[in-house]
């Protein structure tokens, strides 16, 4: 039954996964564009590392896109038939929705697979200044782990019903409603910071996303 | 006539010349057209020129008389501005005396009355002239915060004070002295410069020999700078990274760094003025010893830098610092290893939380309740 999962899957999903290794693929070999120069000046290593800071950015922005795509994806067509299939299946609810859960785990797996081959050779054609070392390691585990969350978050979300999506803008909404609230009669007004601090700060569950996503570093 | 102006080159003018042509071409004009009358008539227009610019003159002072300013003080720091702007001056007049309180503690008395007069560069009105002769302006952009106001408040502070030290002190400063508290993002650049600098000496001080940092900063004061700071790798790559020589095409250059010359790399850089060779640690890094100098000499430190009996700037660090060169250059280093940035690889505690929420979302996800409520 798995197999037949993942197959539809994949035919849903293939145009997003086959765009995603293309770029996990090329987005750290294009980050390491600068480090060419044989002996680079300080300024030259800076300026090397301040176009790697500049990339890690979208490290975490795709490995967030790329999680919402491929969860969106899982539920789509259940949605759109009214879950009928699933129902028509002998297997319980909780089993079936490990089974979308885990064939899109193996499709998120390949852009990882790409991202992790692309930093290897990236590092390895890179001129690295002395000083400066490689991660493409820690890179692609960062990528992977942001990935496979950021999936996870999206996937319990669309596996709900519009229902429990409305419920979560309402939360959403009623935190800035208050936080503005708040700020307008001059009380604390740190409300929607203060939360998330605690949600991007250990052991809130965004903080692989804010650590840092260099390829190339100090 | 118009062949004789086109001839003279008077082309700037082109098309007024020939509306004046075309005009000129009428007999009735021509008498009017002799040197005498021209003369006249450019008199005339000068003199409205004068009248006219004189009239601006006492409008615009006028104008400069009838602006209001408020006086910000904040002990030693007198701060100006026009009433219009008081609402980010006042805080930022505030802000950058207590970021020099934070680094002089009591010494804020040894400072000399500073004077500013701070406008937006948004401002039509013109500075006033008496405040002109007393005070330094500062123009700050549009839409800055009061802290951006702050921070230009303090660079000024700190490019003033420097006229408090000797001229070799100046130099190994870089020109202004580092009054307010360095931001954790400054010594994470001293950091990274330390770990990424190709210069042995600073390779070697990022290893520790703390011996190696005083001689890349240059305390005490090399005797042959050339020699002492860069070895014969380090002069080729000097020679290589410096555009002046690559602009002069001075043949040297080539010798020096394609035949691995080092006569021709040390006749190169013995040939620069003195003060143009630039010790192995950047200015940022050497102003960061008098930071720590600072910090760690506490109450008094700033006094003790300025103090007549110190003289150059080894001599001022360690009177300011109040302990030895080597324990100030430990300190320092520590400083600096400490605000390495964090590291790209993941710790263990953060991999099995990420997993950890991995799961728990996944668990979520199969406990929805969607056909039963759908």
């Amino acid at each position: 039954m798995f197999k037949a999962i993942l197959y539809t899957q994949w035919k849903w999903s293939r145009v997003v996964v086959a765009l995603s290794v293309v770029i996990a693929f090329a987005l750290p070999i294009m980050s390491v564009q600068r480090a060419g120069i044989t002996e680079p000046s300080r300024w030259e290593v800076r300026e090397l590392l301040r176009t790697i800071e500049m990339w890690s950015v979208w490290y975490a922005v795709f490995a967030a896109g790329l999680g919402l795509l491929i969860a969106t994806t899982a539920w789509a067509q259940d949605h759109r038939g009214r879950h009928v299939y699933a129902l028509s299946l002998p297997i319980p609810r909780w089993q079936y929705a490990m089974l979308r859960f885990a064939a899109g785990s193996l499709l998120l797996a390949a852009p990882v697979v790409a991202l992790w081959i692309g930093a290897l050779l990236a590092t390895a054609m890179a001129q690295i200044p002395p000083g400066l070392n490689a991660y493409p390691n820690a890179l692609a585990l960062r990528f992977a782990l942001a990935a496979f969350l950021a999936y996870s978050i999206f996937f319990a979300i669309s596996a709900g019903t519009t229902r429990t999506a409305a419920y979560v803008l309402a939360v959403i909404g009623a935190l800035v409603v208050t936080q503005v609230m708040l700020q307008a009669s001059g009380m604390y007004g740190g409300l929607v910071e203060a939360l998330f601090d605690r949600v991007i700060t250990w052991p809130g569950p965004l903080e692989i996303f804010t650590g840092r996503w260099m390829l190339i570093d100090v | 006539m118009c062949d004789r102006m086109f001839r003279t080159g008077v082309r700037g003018t082109g098309v007024a010349v020939l509306l004046a042509c075309i005009a000129g071409t009428s007999p009735a004009r021509l008498e009017a057209q002799d040197v005498a009358s021209y003369r006249a008539r450019v008199d005339s227009i000068a003199r409205l020129w004068e009248a006219a610019r004189e009239s601006a003159a006492r409008a615009d002072s006028a104008r400069r008389a009838a602006i209001t300013v408020d006086t910000i003080i904040r002990g030693a720091l007198v701060v100006m501005t026009t009433p219009q702007f008081v609402d980010v001056v006042e805080p930022a007049a505030q802000l950058a005396w207590e970021q020099l309180g934070a680094t002089l503690r009591e010494d804020t008395a040894l400072m000399r009355g500073r004077a500013f007069y701070v406008v937006s560069t948004e401002s039509e009105d013109p500075v006033p002239e008496r405040i002109r002769r007393e005070a330094e302006v500062i123009a700050y952009a549009d839409g800055s915060t009061f802290e951006d106001v702050a921070m230009r408040i303090g660079q000024r502070i700190e490019i003033a004070a420097i006229a408090d030290l000797d001229e070799s002190t100046s130099l190994f400063f870089g020109h202004h002295v580092p009054l307010r508290p360095y931001a954790d993002r400054e010594w994470t650049k001293v950091y990274v410069e330390l770990a990424t600098a190709p210069w042995s000496l600073v390779r070697a001080c990022y290893l520790g020999d703390l011996g190696r940092c005083a001689e890349a900063s240059d305390v005490p004061a090399a005797d042959d700078p050339v020699t002492e700071w860069y070895d014969a790798a380090d002069r080729r790559r000097y020679v290589a990274a410096d555009p002046r020589w690559y602009h002069e095409r001075d043949p040297r250059r080539t010798q020096c760094i394609d035949a691995g010359s080092d006569r021709a790399c040390l006749d190169l850089m013995r040939s620069l003025e003195p003060g143009e060779l630039r010790p192995p640690l950047s200015e940022r890094a050497r102003r960061s010893l008098a930071v720590a100098a600072l910090e760690l000499g506490g109450d008094g430190a700033y006094g003790r830098m300025l103090s007549e009996a110190s003289h150059g700037p080894e001599q001022r660090l360690m009177s300011a610092a109040g302990v030895s060169r080597d324990s100030l250059f430990a300190a320092w280093h520590a400083r600096v290893l400490a605000a390495g940035p964090e590291s790209p690889t993941i710790t263990r505690v953060a991999g099995w939380t990420a997993f950890f929420w991995v799961i728990a979302f996944a668990t979520l996800a199969a406990r929805s309740s969607r056909w039963r409520r759908a």
